[in-house]
């Protein structure tokens, strides 16, 4: 079944942002395949302009990047659009960094490296939830 | 470093303090152990993200490479700190091998970086920046795909940029202007860099030493923009002069040459009566994957083109040929005309090949697509063999709207039917062909293009990897030896997947998606020609290159065997090598443990009261010994695993029952000697036998009259780590009795499982990778064979001795059969 937005007949669009381009390259057929419609970014300030302009229904963002870090990232997406869902991954993952995350309203938290199943499961429960919510 | 003269002899120490420096040493081992473990993880963590299921950056491999040399630093540590610095060396291979994996990670180039030739047997892939795209694919082709290429060398980017220097200096005081063009007409005048022509010579030396004597070569620039025509039949006498006139048609033919991107390939020439490529097509109504198009020619008549069209999977089905007409009198090729009769008296007409060499050429471009993440434009050439040889690799430019594929799974796999799923990726990627469920008493009739379905994902199908175009098992993880071989040759793989031998058929067509961990029935067309946009990890992927490279100095082990006279700290040449050689040798420093025997004598040992005809001592060194203990230790008061088991065979009475040998005058004046000799090399606690205790480990010495054992073992619930080994030595009888009392006990070790060697009276047994339950039987046995062998050696009177008490240890042992048992299902 493919992915649809709530209470829309497009598909869920989802963008993602980290600044390493082997994730973004690997990421977005991924999701893709799993019948998503994706962006892909490797500059936080061209995502950060992005999200000014369109809205996601999930965003996936590493933590730690050059310029505008993910945590920032996180509160300004969630200060325009409340309603997107939010996973944020990150290589250097501590207990503060996850608590600090969830305190900005990220609907999860994923230590790279990770499974290609896991985060399209991470994707699929939010994409759930955000449905199951405007049902 | 040790010194000599005090290297042999350890100071006696004070009671109670040999106990400390006994615990102490086992807690170094136990130590060894733990890091052992961790970096068996890391590396098995590592060898898991090549598999592309993981998604990792740069950060991982730093972090992975970091925690990995912190382990090894500690492992190595340990070691020393167990030999009294024996093995300081080591040291040196660990800092060696953490500079070239630091420099990895770095950027640099590795210490081959340097190297301005380097022969094919030590190029990878993931050294294609240093030594050109083709020479890593002629060199992929012999070392991992087992497909007939060329024998040579590549002169690499750092050789080639040493001449280009030279060029650039010559041309500067030259008279000429700088363009390029002119540039090049001067290479042919310089002089070699002579380094390079010594590097050169070297490995032409090396090659024509692999050969034989000398066989003539073949010189070809390799670029990323391309690989010049070769210059072919060169004489070792002319390579110099060819390698220039190489370079001077290259930069006779770039407007401004690559910094640093140019390599010149140096093979032998490979001769033959038919050449031809074999690259990938679209053609209309063709799969949307595009088609196998083969051309060939006669190597004497190039106009003479012929083309073939075949499917891209296997097995292979030529759809489309064009095939020109042939003059009646002129032979295709030596020995065979186009025309031949048939039984009916009329005339049949040949193409240049037929379907099985055509579908040889196709089995070996999709062995390079698989290997390199991509199409290949490969060039052979077909001499006397039944195989082509790869001669010429490039990169396939894409196929006309393969780039704009749909990736979502709607248009992929509209009306695919599901057949299995589940189970766990070893290596991503997408196949199709047919199933074959794989016997292990068969394995050489795989069928080339195949999908393995197995029961189990065990070693021994590593015979038929590179036959297959995917594997699926029912048992097996992403970590163990097959899937280290999935990886590898980037093979799609699953393993784990319940049912696969039921609901996969032997002969149905099947695409493997092994990313998704599910099998569709028949060939999804569509699927298949996905893979350009797959999620897959690329070869060419600067994180794939990257991990490759550090695991060629993380993972090799060809420094395997204890015994042999190569196993050196100076051939530790990999982090497993330097933890699998610090391993054994922590287990040799370990068997010295009643060495350290001032613990033996402390007012910590106590007797173990135990129903048998000998008296044992125990030393408790942690937890191997209930804390309720008294004065004398009973067998419930026994917490030590290993030594709980060797007790229940020590302690079967049937074993010690045997009548004793008849002792004879000769036997007892032969006995004198040794008496003397034993007396000689008795220590201090000469004729107490000893167990030296932890929870998960035992040194059990054992002397038994005039021999003596010892049994050390260590149980720690990795089958990596247990092991048991066996020394038994001595005797009074002469030195035929104690010789047959030796192959006995040789015969009984090696029906076990052990590896055993035997030095005049001497017996040495190992058993090593093996589970807690296989070392638990053997140690049982072994307890039945010290009490059976007590003495034996005065009844070994005769040759045929040696299989009559075998069989009648069988006959009286409780355990040899459990673990017989336990060996055959274990595998």
């Amino acid at each position: 079944m493919t992915p649809q937005c709530a209470n829309c007949d497009r598909k869920t669009q989802i963008l993602i942002l980290d600044d390493e381009p082997i994730v973004c390259k690997r990421l977005r057929p991924a999701f893709q395949k799993a019948g998503y419609e994706v962006e892909t970014f490797i500059d936080s300030a061209a995502a950060m302009a992005r999200i000014e302009e369109k809205r996601f229904d999930i965003v996936i963002t590493d933590l730690k990047m050059k310029g505008t870090d993910g945590m920032h990232f996180l509160a300004r997406i969630k200060e325009i659009a409340p309603d997107t869902g939010v996973v944020v991954i990150t290589g250097f993952a501590t207990s503060e960094s996850a608590k600090e995350s969830f305190r900005k309203g990220a609907f999860d938290f994923v230590a790279k490296p990770f499974k290609l199943s896991d985060i399209i499961d991470t994707v699929r429960r939010l994409d759930e939830n955000r449905r199951a919510g405007s049902a | 470093m040790r010194l000599p003269f005090i290297s042999f002899r350890r100071h006696k120490p004070a009671p109670g303090q040999g106990l400390e420096e006994v615990r102490s040493l086992f807690a170094k081992f136990q130590r060894i152990q733990k890091y052992n473990t961790n970096v068996l993880e890391l590396m098995a963590e590592m060898d898991r993200a090549l598999g592309g299921e993981y998604i990792f950056d740069r950060a991982f491999l730093e972090s992975s490479v970091r925690e990995l040399s912190g382990h090894v630093y500690q492992v190595v540590y340990c070691l020393n700190a167990m030999s009294q610095n024996e093995y300081v060396a080591l040291f040196d291979r660990y800092q060696s091998i953490k500079g070239v994996l630091d420099d990895i990670l770095a950027g640099g180039v590795g210490p081959f970086g340097a190297s301005l030739a380097l022969p094919y047997s030590v190029l990878g892939v993931e050294m294609d920046p240093m030594a050109g795209a083709l020479n890593v694919c002629l060199a992929e082709a012999r070392n991992r795909l087992d497909i007939a290429a060329p024998d040579g060398f590549a002169v690499t980017v750092t050789g080639c940029s040493r001449l280009l220097e030279t060029i650039g200096t010559a041309v500067a005081a030259g008279p000429h202007a700088s363009r390029v063009g002119r540039r090049a007409a001067e290479v042919t005048e310089i002089d070699f860099p002579p380094e390079l022509a010594e590097a050169i010579n070297y490995q032409v030396e090396a090659l024509f030493d692999r050969h034989g004597g000398p066989v003539p070569l073949t010189v070809r620039i390799c670029s990323s923009a391309m690989n010049s025509e070769p210059l072919t039949n060169v004489e070792s006498k002319d390579l110099l002069d060819a390698c220039r006139r190489a370079l001077a048609g290259y930069l006779a033919a770039a407007e401004e040459p690559e910094d640093g991107l140019v390599t010149l390939a140096v093979n032998e020439t490979v001769s033959g009566y038919l050449a031809g490529w074999v690259s990938v097509v679209a053609k209309p109504g063709s799969p949307s994957g595009g088609l196998y198009c083969i051309t060939a020619w006669p190597v004497n008549s190039p106009d003479r083109k012929e083309s073939f069209f075949l499917r891209r999977t296997y097995p292979f089905d030529l759809v489309e040929s064009e095939i020109k007409a042939k003059p009646l009198g002129q032979p295709l090729y030596a020995g065979v005309n186009p025309l031949s009769f048939t039984p009916k008296g009329l005339y049949r007409g040949s193409a240049l090949m037929g379907p099985s060499f055509l579908r040889s050429i196709a089995e070996c471009a999709a062995a390079f697509e698989r290997i390199l993440g991509y199409p290949q434009n490969l060039g052979w050439i077909r001499g006397d063999g039944e195989r082509p040889v790869i001669v010429n690799v490039s990169p396939a430019s894409g196929l006309d709207g393969s780039g704009a594929m749909a990736c979502d799974s709607g248009d992929l796999l509209e009306g695919a039917e599901v057949m299995l799923t589940g189970g766990e990726t070893v290596q991503m990627g997408i196949a199709a062909g047919p199933v074959v469920h794989v016997s292990e008493s068969e394995l050489d009739r795989f069928p080339y293009g195949a999908v393995a379905v197995a029961r189990q994902a065990s070693p021994r199908l590593s015979a038929i990897m590179r036959r297959a175009s995917a594997i699926v098992t029912e048992i097996g993880a992403s970590i163990g030896h097959l899937a280290t071989i999935a990886r590898e040759l980037r093979i799609p793989a699953i393993f784990g997947a319940d049912g696969a031998m039921e609901r996969l058929p032997e002969g149905t067509d099947v695409t493997v998606d092994a990313g998704e961990r599910t099998v569709y029935r028949g060939i999804v067309e569509p699927l298949l020609a996905s893979r350009a946009c797959s999620t897959e990890l690329y070869p060419n992927d600067p994180e794939y290159v990257a991990l490759r490279r550090l695991l060629r100095w993380i993972m090799p082990l060809d420094l395997i065997d204890p015994d042999s006279s190569t196993f050196t700290v100076e051939n530790c040449r990999t982090y497993h090598e330097i933890i699998h050689f610090a391993h054994e040798r922590s287990i040799e420093e370990l068997l010295k443990i009643q060495e350290h025997g001032a613990g033996l004598k402390s007012q910590y040992v106590r007797k173990l009261e135990i129903d048998t005809p000998i008296d044992i001592f125990v030393l408790d060194i942690g937890g191997g010994v209930s804390p309720e203990a008294g004065h004398y230790v009973r067998m419930d008061d026994v917490i030590s695993k290993p030594f709980l088991a060797f007790l229940d065979g020590l302690s079967l009475k049937e074993v010690w029952g045997r009548d004793a040998g008849s002792l004879g005058i000769r036997e007892i004046i032969s006995g004198f000697d040794r008496t003397f000799a034993a007396l000689m090399e008795s220590p201090e606690f000469s004729g107490k036998n000893h167990a030296i205790l932890a929870e998960n480990y035992m040194n059990v010495g054992l002397r038994l009259g005039y021999h003596y054992s010892v049994i050390d073992s260590y149980l720690s619930g990795n089958i990596n780590q247990n092991y048991v080994y066996f020394r038994f030595a001595g005797g009074f009888a002469d030195e035929n009795h104690r010789r047959r009392r030796a192959e006995l006990i040789r015969t009984i070790l090696d029906q076990l499982g052990f590896k055993v060697t035997v030095k005049g009276d001497l017996v040495l047994g190992k058993l090593k990778l093996a589970d807690n339950t296989e070392v638990i039987s053997a140690l049982k046995v072994l307890g039945e064979l010290t009490g059976f062998t007590r003495q034996i050696d005065l009844s070994m009177d005769s040759e045929n001795r040696v299989e009559q008490f075998a069989r009648l240890f069988r006959e009286k042992s409780r355990y040899v059969a459990t673990l017989e048992e336990e060996e055959k299902t274990s595998g």
